[in-house]
């Protein structure tokens, strides 16, 4: 008898575990029943679109543009270039910026020098479009001229990029006058030999960049 | 190293953090610009220069020329080129010997060197020893070439003549303004 009774205090009599077991799987499929009639969910019938806006800035040649090289530039010399920046249809713009970047190996005078170097101003024909012959002209019926960077050496431009305006709106053209310069200024050749830090027979391969950022998020509601 | 320590799980869990947060921002970033960007145009600047000189083609030395005068009365020719890629409206022609005297002199048609004569032209002068540096007006377009002619004028022989040439800013093309 003795034997017995330790034998059933120390093994869990396997019926019982079977009861419970059968108890708890029963528990659980009545308490998810119970749950499962509590839900309610409601939803619209059609879809909601929700779509993100697409940030786009296109330049195209305004006459030759940027396609044509500028060769033999003079101390004074002027040479206007014209591009138009469209914006895209979907969103504004912001700080839209002016860089130029010489990808030549060895950068000269042209572009490290802030006083003999290339120079830039950049103006807008707003309201109307450019003549691109020589001097250039905003021409339209109420065409005016807004500069938005005034002599800038190209030197600054590889690393300080010039603003050019605040707001570029969606949709929107921008016609500019690239009117690119090298300052006067006095060298004597003597016997054929240029002096020292000459800014003569030198080159540059310029790549201009304008940038922009998005308009400023905004919070709406309807 | 224990891989498997907390410490070690929670530096590995930091990085993924940091990992996983700078690219979220850079793609935010990259979403939020926009750029239009020029292929590359090549801008080049032009010289201005001339040199004297004997030889009559390129490479020419950047160096004054230098002539011995032999005789009293040695005539000697040379050529005034236009080595910038602008063309020039004169040059400042420069003559010193090392004794006696010498003229540069130009023909206004073209020199006849056997007979040293200016056939059915004029004779001027552009440049005189001792006189310093004199504007010499004549009109070298690019690359041209002018024919002058040094000559001993004091009849002392066995002298050097050197001849130097400057061109300034000013006698090269003025600046101009060009769109297109």
């Amino acid at each position: 008898m003795s034997g017995l009774a330790t034998r059933s205090a120390s093994r869990p009599n396997p019926r019982l575990i079977a009861a419970f077991a059968v108890g708890a799987a029963g528990l659980a499929i009545t308490g998810g029943g119970v749950y499962a009639a509590l839900n309610a969910t409601a939803s619209n019938t059609t879809a909601q679109n929700a779509t993100s806006g697409i940030l786009s800035i296109t330049m195209t040649n305004n006459g030759t543009g940027f396609s044509q090289g500028v060769s033999n530039l003079a101390p004074g010399d002027v040479v206007n270039r014209y591009v138009t920046l469209t914006q895209g249809a979907d969103l504004a713009g912001k700080d839209l910026t002016l860089a130029v970047s010489d990808g030549t190996a060895t950068p000269t005078l042209l572009t490290t020098s802030a006083t003999k170097g290339l120079r830039v101003t950049v103006t807008q024909c707003v309201g109307g479009d450019w003549t691109v012959t020589g001097a250039g002209s905003c021409t339209g019926t109420g065409a005016t001229t807004s500069i938005l960077a005034t002599n800038v050496p190209l030197s600054s431009l590889a690393t300080t990029p010039a603003a050019l305006a605040s707001a570029v709106a969606a949709g929107s053209t921008v016609k500019l006058q690239l009117a690119l310069s090298l300052p006067e200024q006095t060298e004597t050749t003597v016997n054929g030999a240029r002096p020292a830090d000459s800014i003569q027979g030198l080159s540059s391969a310029l790549t201009w960049t304008f940038s922009e950022t998005q308009r400023t998020a905004t919070t709406t509601g309807s | 190293m224990d891989v498997h320590s907390p410490s070690s799980r929670a530096g590995a869990a930091a990085a993924v953090t940091a990992l996983l947060l700078c690219t979220s921002l850079a793609a935010a970033d990259a979403a939020s610009s926009a750029q239009a960007k020029t292929t590359t145009t090549a801008v080049t600047s032009g010289s201005w220069g001339s040199v004297a000189t004997t030889s009559t083609a390129a490479p020419y030395a950047s160096a004054p020329l230098i002539l011995n005068m032999t005789t009293a009365a040695d005539t000697q020719y040379f050529n005034l080129v236009n080595t910038g890629t602008f063309p020039l409206a004169g040059v400042a022609l420069e003559a010193t010997t090392s004794r006696g005297t010498a003229v540069i002199e130009a023909c206004s048609t073209t020199w006849n060197e056997l007979l040293h004569v200016c056939p059915l032209g004029s004779i001027a002068v552009a440049a005189t020893s001792g006189a310093g540096a004199a504007t010499y007006a004549v009109g070298l377009p690019t690359g041209s070439t002018v024919r002058l002619r040094a000559r001993a004028t004091s009849g002392q022989r066995n002298f050097t003549l050197t001849v130097s040439v400057n061109v300034t800013r000013t006698q090269a093309r003025a600046a101009s303004t060009t769109g297109s």
